[in-house]
């Protein structure tokens, strides 16, 4: 008899340990992921803090629209500039998409609005798209072109292959000339073209997608609501 | 037998589970009934493009029967809040509705999984009521199958029924943990404004 009660005792304790075992792993993926979000979130932070050095912020201006960029809608009564920088293969770039496309709509009067490529890395096809969509821009269709990778997005995005075969589909699709496009996907250029909008965006400070800046300045919002009024804010202005 | 396998503490745990799935399955349907009117409308769940319940209506998943899925909510959680009332009142349940309840809470419990893979990996975007419904889900399923384990509702080795007592809460808190980790992993350039 109490032999068995003290087995019975070792088996709870034994129970008690590893208890505290699953509770102490649990607990330890959890402060973790808190630790990661953290230090995710204080990194772009520091190269905000590096961008808002005097230095910074009077060639920022100039890296935020170039020349070349790409305008998605040029404003009649232009108060504002709204610039994206992008990757087609982005999922939370296709989540911002409906609204971008929304504020464009709103107020497409009075803000411009401007595309650059950001690829990253993560992404297979996020080079891809981009070069399709700049060979498409050489031929004026780069408004078509930016809309089509959006809206097809979940059948492409986040395959293991290359997806150039499907992007010249679309290309296809948009009546392009066939032959200029192939020669300008080929083309060193169109990619050089791409890698510049990003090299600006890296001096930039940016690091994920999609990252906004309104005239100029990083938008810093938390809602699509902050993110309207501050786009109305400047239009009104 | 452990807690809350007993009567009255179960009776707790069908009534706070039944209580907030269904609160949250109701916003949901009112906020949906808010779209139909006005297209535009603004739902209360809309905090940012990847956390919003708007979007997450538009989609075909949001409507897997052809009519809203928080209907299902309200009516499958009303008989969860029935049976709590009943077990509180002191009912003394026949096997086979205790079956019944098992088999229906098993069959919400692989809809929400559904729903969860399908918010994440296909739609990726989240809808906070919705989650608030896995989360109720989550015990309910748990508890109810060792509850009924311990009762001998569902026939099962001694064994397992032991193992099963013993780290009910456990396994409830690992899923938590899981399925919050899965959004967080998921979700990590928007969670830290990447």
């Amino acid at each position: 008899m109490e032999c068995h009660v003290k087995d019975n005792a070792k088996a709870e304790s034994g129970l008690k340990t590893s208890k505290i075992i699953v509770w102490s792993l649990l607990a330890a993926v959890i402060i973790a992921a808190v630790v990661a979000v953290i230090m995710a979130q204080s990194g772009p932070k520091a190269s905000d803090s590096a961008n808002a050095a005097p230095e910074g912020t009077a060639s920022q201006a100039s890296l935020v629209v170039r020349e070349n960029s790409h305008i998605l809608s040029q404003a009649k009564d232009e108060k504002a500039v709204l610039v994206e920088f992008l990757d087609f293969e982005c999922e939370s770039c296709g989540a911002a998409y409906p609204f971008v496309e929304e504020l464009r709509s709103k107020y497409g009067e009075n803000v411009t609005f401007v595309q650059r490529y950001f690829p990253l890395p993560g992404h297979l096809n996020s080079m891809n798209s981009a070069v399709a969509v700049e060979a498409a821009a050489q031929q004026g269709s780069h408004e078509a072109m930016y809309k089509k990778m959006f809206e097809t997005q979940s059948q492409w995005g986040e395959s293991a292959d290359n997806k150039s075969a499907v992007f010249r589909g679309y290309a296809e699709e948009l009546g392009l000339d066939m032959a200029a496009f192939d020669r300008a996907v080929a083309d060193p250029a169109t990619k050089a073209r791409v890698e510049f909008d990003k090299a600006d965006g890296q001096a930039l400070g940016v690091t994920g997608t999609p990252t906004f800046f309104l005239d100029g300045e990083l938008l810093k919002v938390q809602s699509l609501e902050q993110f309207d009024a501050a786009v109305a804010a400047t239009a009104a202005n | 037998m452990p807690r809350f396998a007993q009567q009255r503490a179960f009776g707790l745990v069908l009534l706070v589970t039944g209580a907030v799935g269904w609160v949250a399955s109701a916003i949901l349907v009112l906020e949906r009934f808010a779209m139909y009117k006005n297209p535009g409308h603004v739902t209360s769940c809309d905090v940012n493009p990847w956390v919003s319940c708007g979007r997450v209506m538009g989609t075909w998943q949001s409507q897997l029967f052809g009519f809203p899925n928080p209907l299902i909510g309200i009516v499958a959680f009303a008989i969860v809040l029935a049976t709590a009332m009943a077990v509180l009142a002191g009912a003394d349940l026949a096997r086979w509705y205790w079956l019944g309840l098992q088999a229906g809470v098993v069959l919400g419990a692989v809809f929400a999984v559904w729903l969860w893979s399908q918010a994440l990996f296909e739609i990726y975007v989240l809808c906070l009521y919705c989650m608030v419904v896995w989360a109720a889900m989550v015990p309910l399923l748990v508890l109810l199958t060792v509850r009924n384990l311990v009762h001998g509702v569902i026939p099962a080795p001694k064994a397992v029924t032991a193992f099963a007592t013993t780290w009910a809460g456990t396994i409830v808190a690992a899923i938590y943990v899981v399925v919050a980790l899965s959004v967080v992993v998921r979700f990590f350039p928007a969670i830290t404004g990447g």
